[in-house]
């Protein structure tokens, strides 16, 4: 029986709670075993216990399966039990208050982290690989989807980009509605909308920020489903037909997430010098937690690149509005009321990471404190309609945003004793390699075995020791006092022109670590200056180890905030296309794409044909799909350089489809070699280098911020002071039936013409294989007079020729016949790379709704 | 060994271009003597490969003396294409020399049946455009009928007059086969054409040769596309081409 069997019908399938007992019965066991030798064996002993424990591990590993990372997570918890109960009975000393004080903290921070980690074991358990539900083959029974865009003070560029590749995502035209629900009621935003045939919806007020601005357009909208998209995350085209699938197949999901990929480094790969060698942040959560909260039936909302059921969300009242992070809330909220959610992990839209550091800062503590509200106000262990796994799942998803108080906690304990000389942690350097040592290999050793290529180890210390000291004000504050707190927009899509040390993102980390090399220093002074006894001699340099550890770490997380040099506003997506370069003489040269943008590209040239191109000169690229038009900006050797040219906004649309549309455009998002924890130290220690690197610009550090956009202004409250009366504004996406006939067309004309149907005949056209016309009876081939075909061309009306006047102009046949032929034309992409079973079957539809697509009659 | 026919109902598509490239094609790729037979009265095909202008011979003075047909064979040393040109005639003559086939068809289609008889030889006939008695002689004994349409909205009707066997009906299905010509993506009927083209022409599709300036320019030359420009688009697409045509002739034998 496979683990995920075994699993399945241990939790969850029927709710028989007690067939955990095995596996409880075999924790306790390993665990009990580790305290009857606890108080039986000398400290030799102890350490022979330890050493066998990591001789099991590496027995053990040897073995793949999730089967044995279970008994390896199992171990891993036995062996720091062991720790922490040691930790309580024999290390702790309370001589006085002040020690005591200091001592409880430690252990009560060891113990959280001991938590978090039972947690995550026990969430990633068995990541669920959820592939795609196909859907249904009729497209007439595909539900109606709204596509949501909240935006409020971002710019229309980045916003159009989002709004056009929703918009011309493949789904049937009058299934979908995209709305841009602008907050930040700009005119030019409405007419962008209205000229794009996209929907705008701008509210009076602003209460409750994003969750107000999506329940405002729920209540004006009717789509079965909804999909969000934060308006700088642009879903590629097949977006829909890959998730949507779940709705129809399981009535009782209201909810599907896909991961927040983002194409551009964050700042933790930017700026430290092995970050790209790294996997992105974000990866652990989105490639490990969500497919492990979808096992438990848990996986929650992200607030973007989500699908939510209309009748759900109404069932819950909407999204939820009483804490910052409105998207767990409302996943909360609706598997409160049995509803069950999903994660699919194919990245299937992109965005741009946050930019620099103190965005990134700006971001987490809203997380944070949305999180922290969660857990005071509505906290999943308590309250109805959860089962345990799930609570377990939130509980953890929430938990894990206390960090940054024990994180504090280890960074300074060893000033303690350095600089107070208050010991915490009273035990021979025997005992330390007999409890401690094991305790963090079995640690680090099966998290690096369960994040496999997800997240390296080291790594998320550096993430925390990042935030730690940003988060402490947030997490007490919350913590006291839920209620408070506002919504901040995270920014993006700048340059940063010169490399600068943000010091409004790293002050409380360089303050602290000045501390920390102070208490160093003093350290060395009492263990050279004075004569010490060997336990306190001991003690010191033990102290100083982990002091060197804790300054290490602090540098790195300053060195994330050396901002580097970033020069593309709109920055570029590493690809390799195949596309035909058309020269503006009409010669065609089939070439390939090296970067891309919705600024432009990067093509490959052959040495030979460097002559062909001149900067300045007009060429096309041509896609499988279409043309898209370029200005020569430069010529390399090897390569040229593109800006895009529109002439409309179809043509707009076209760049963005190509840029962002491909569905295996992201598959990538997790191609990192499994974590190595000794590479994956050298990694971080090495990166130590970024802190010294000083670009064109000594004096970095005094520099002043480059004009960041403020954050958001604080929303109007309601009954908060009295702010210009505003109207809501709302415009219905624009649906004419002459605008989506592009994509059918292609489809019709062949057909229809072909079809030799006469002017009266049926409006559905039949498949065109079977309704060509029987070969007129009476025109056997002649010797020496075959018949003249070419004069049947080129008689226009004859009556047998009616349909291709037809077929050609954008009259009601083709409308009229188009829904018979959705799904004819059918198109596989490579989503079996994304991990999909099966290839999937995509059916490409009619492009941009109320762009006009209309074919000019002249051109025939 | 085979006799490939390049027909089109329509004129000017790019017949002898293909005709001419696909000869190329085959004789380089394939390491097969290739002869190229020129059935039209504008003898043009030559000029695609290297041939001289002022040089008048050709076949069709000598239709039912085929012993001196061997004068008028032209090997194209660049290629490796042996051509057989249709020769300088005056329009009155060249009708005359029509009714003689009309009368004798096997004056024409016994030769190059006889000529792609020998092994290692592939015979590759460009035609006038539309009906002619040239054609219609050889017709019956095509191996490989190579329609080639542009790819514009004409063809869909061109097309369905084939399909529905209005013409090249004496040759069956199996033998036939089409090439879309000057598909330019630049313009969006010419792409939904060419897809809904290819789309219902399915498995007998040969190939997709682009609009592509490279291709003029090579006529200039005097050149195939694929010496003279053998990075460009056209020239891939003849290249797939001929890779394709050689496939099916390795699926005759
Ligand atoms: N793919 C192409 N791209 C650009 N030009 C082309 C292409 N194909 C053909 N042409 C040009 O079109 C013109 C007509 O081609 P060609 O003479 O081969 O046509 P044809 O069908 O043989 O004409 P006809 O019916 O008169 O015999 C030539 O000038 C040729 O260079
Ligand atoms: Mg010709």
């Amino acid at each position: 029986m496979k683990l995920s069997d075994r699993l399945n019908s241990l939790f969850r399938v029927d709710q028989n709670v007690h067939k955990i007992v095995p596996l409880f019965i075999l924790f306790l066991s390993v665990i009990s075993f580790f305290i009857v030798t606890l108080s039986f064996l000398s400290a030799g002993g102890q350490l022979i216990v330890g050493v066998a424990g990591i001789v099991v591990f590496f027995l053990l590993n040897r073995r793949k399966d999730e089967t044995a990372t279970l008994y390896l997570k199992i171990l891993s918890l036995a062996v720091s039990s062991r720790y922490l109960l040691w930790r309580m009975i024999d290390t702790l000393v309370f001589q006085t208050t002040f020690q005591a004080v200091l001592g409880i903290i430690l252990i009560l921070a060891e113990a959280y982290a001991f938590m978090m980690l039972l947690l995550i074991y026990f969430q990633t358990v068995h990541p669920l690989e959820r592939k795609p539900a196909p859907l249904p083959d009729n497209s007439d029974d595909w539900p109606t989807v709204d596509v949501y865009i909240p935006t409020y003070n971002e710019d229309l560029s980045i916003v159009r980009v989002t709004a056009l590749a929703c918009a011309s995502m493949d789904w049937p035209p009058d299934k979908l509605n995209v709305f841009i629900l602008d907050d930040g009621h700009r005119v030019e935003f409405q007419h962008f909308a209205e000229a794009a045939g996209i929907g705008y919806i701008s509210r009076a007020d602003n209460a409750h920020a994003k969750a107000g601005n999506l329940n405002h357009a729920l209540q004006l909208t009717d789509g079965e489903l909804i999909a969000i998209f934060d308006c700088d995350h642009v879903p590629c085209r097949a977006f829909l037909q890959t998730t949507l699938g779940w709705f129809v197949a399981d009535s009782k999901i209201a909810l599907l997430q896909t991961p927040h990929h983002f194409y551009s480094p964050d700042p933790f790969q930017r700026n430290l010098a092995n970050g790209m060698r790294v996997p992105p942040e974000g990866n652990s959560f989105y490639g490990l937690l969500q497919p492990g909260n979808d096992f438990w039936n848990a996986s929650f909302f992200c607030g973007s690149c989500a699908v939510i059921r209309r009748t759900a969300l109404l069932e819950v009242g909407g999204i939820a509005t009483e804490t910052v992070t409105e998207d767990a809330h409302t996943a909360l909220k609706l598997q409160r009321r049995g509803w069950s959610t999903a994660y699919l992990s194919l990245p299937l839209a992109a965005g741009l990471a946050t930019e620099r550091l103190i965005l990134h800062i700006g971001q987490r503590m809203r997380w944070a404190r949305g999180m922290i509200q969660i857990l005071r106000t509505d906290n999943p262990f308590s309250g109805p309609g959860l089962r345990l796994p799930q609570r377990i799942c939130y509980f953890s998803a929430m938990a894990g945003f206390l960090f940054a108080i024990p994180r504090l906690v280890f960074l300074t304990s060893p000033l303690c004793f350095l600089v107070f000389n208050q010991t915490l942690i009273a035990a021979s350097p025997m005992a330390l390699c007999a409890y401690v040592i094991p305790h963090f290999f079995h640690c680090i050793c099966t998290s690096a075995r369960m994040n496999g290529s997800w997240r390296y180890s080291f790594w998320g210390e550096i993430y925390e020791t990042t935030l730690a000291t940003f988060l402490v004000r947030v997490t007490l504050v919350t913590i006291l006092f839920p209620k408070l707190g506002k919504f901040n927009v995270t920014d993006k899509g700048g340059t940063i022109k010169q490399a600068y040390l943000d010091w409004q993102a790293v002050y409380p980390n360089v303050i602290l670590s000045g501390f920390l090399f102070m208490g160093m220093l003093y350290g060395f002074y009492r263990l050279f200056m004075f004569h010490n006894s060997q336990v306190v001699f001991n003690a010191l340099w033990l102290n100083e180890v982990w002091i060197a550890i804790s300054l290490l770490t602090l540098l790195l997380a300053i060195a994330v905030g050396h901002e580097s040099r970033q020069v593309r506003g709109k920055a570029r997506i590493q690809v390799r296309l195949p596309v035909t370069l058309r020269s503006e003489g009409g010669r065609l040269l089939p070439t390939q794409i090296m970067d891309v943008s919705t600024g432009g590209c990067q093509v490959e040239i052959a040495e030979s044909t460097v002559d062909e191109w001149q900067k300045g000169q007009i060429v096309h690229v041509l896609t499988e799909e279409g043309r898209l038009k370029g200005e020569i900006v430069w010529v390399g050797k090897r390569s040229i350089g593109l800006d895009w040219r529109y002439d409309s906004l179809r043509h707009e649309a076209e760049v963005v489809r190509f840029v962002f549309g491909r569905a295996d455009a992201w598959v990538d998002w997790g191609r990192y070699p499994p974590d190595r924890p000794l590479r994956s130290l050298w990694l971080a220690l090495t990166s130590i280098t970024s802190l010294f690197r000083f670009e064109k610009n000594p004096g970095a550090v005094n520099q002043k911020l480059p004009p960041v956009k403020p954050m958001a202004p604080p929303r109007s409250l309601p009954g908060g002071k009295k702010k210009q009366e505003r109207n809501a504004v709302i415009v219905a996406p624009k649906k004419k039936a002459a605008t989506f006939c592009f994509f059918l067309l292609g489809i019709m004309l062949p057909a229809s013409s072909w079809a030799q149907q006469a002017a009266d005949a049926s409006p559905v056209p039949q498949p065109a294989a079977q309704a060509v016309a029987a070969p007129p009876a009476g025109v056997p081939p002649q010797d020496g007079e075959p018949p003249l075909p070419t004069s049947d061309a080129t008689a226009p009306a004859t009556p047998d020729q009616p349909s291709q006047t037809q077929g050609l102009t954008l009259g009601t046949p083709i409308t009229d016949a188009a829904p018979a032929m959705v799904g004819v034309h059918k198109k596989s992409w490579t989503l079996k790379e994304l991990g999909a079973g099966d290839t999937l079957m995509m059916t490409p539809f009619a492009s941009i709704q109320g762009l006009s697509f209309g074919l000019p009659k002249a051109s025939l | 060994m085979p006799l490939i026919c390049c027909v089109s109902p329509k004129g000017g598509v790019g017949k002898t271009m293909i005709a001419a490239n696909l000869a190329a094609g085959l004789a380089k790729n394939r390491h097969l003597e290739v002869i190229a037979v020129d059935l039209d009265p504008q003898n043009m095909l030559r000029l695609h490969l290297g041939g001289d202008v002022a040089d008048g011979h050709g076949f069709v003075k000598s239709v039912g003396n085929i012993e001196s047909w061997g004068g008028a064979l032209k090997e194209d040393s660049n290629s490796g294409v042996i051509i057989l040109p249709y020769g300088q005639l005056s329009s009155g003559k060249s009708i005359k020399k029509d009714s003689v086939i009309r009368q004798k068809p096997e004056l024409l289609w016994k030769p190059l049946v006889r000529m792609a008889a020998s092994p290692g030889m592939v015979v590759v006939v460009d035609t006038p455009p539309g009906p002619s008695v040239m054609l219609q002689a050889i017709l019956p004994h095509v191996d490989l009928l190579l329609t080639v349409l542009a790819a514009d909205a004409a063809s869909a009707v061109l097309y369905s007059n084939i399909a529905t066997g209005k013409i090249y009906s004496e040759v069956r299905n199996v033998r036939r086969g089409y090439v879309l010509n000057q598909f330019d993506p630049m313009t969006r009927l010419g792409r939904i054409i060419c897809s809904g083209l290819a789309e219902k022409i399915g498995d007998s599709l040969f190939g997709i040769v682009h609009r592509d300036e490279y291709v003029g320019e090579a006529l200039a030359m005097q050149q195939p596309v694929a010496d003279y420009a053998p990075l460009s688009r056209a020239a891939i697409d003849l290249n797939n081409l001929s890779d394709r045509v050689s496939r099916y002739l390795e699926s005759l034998t």
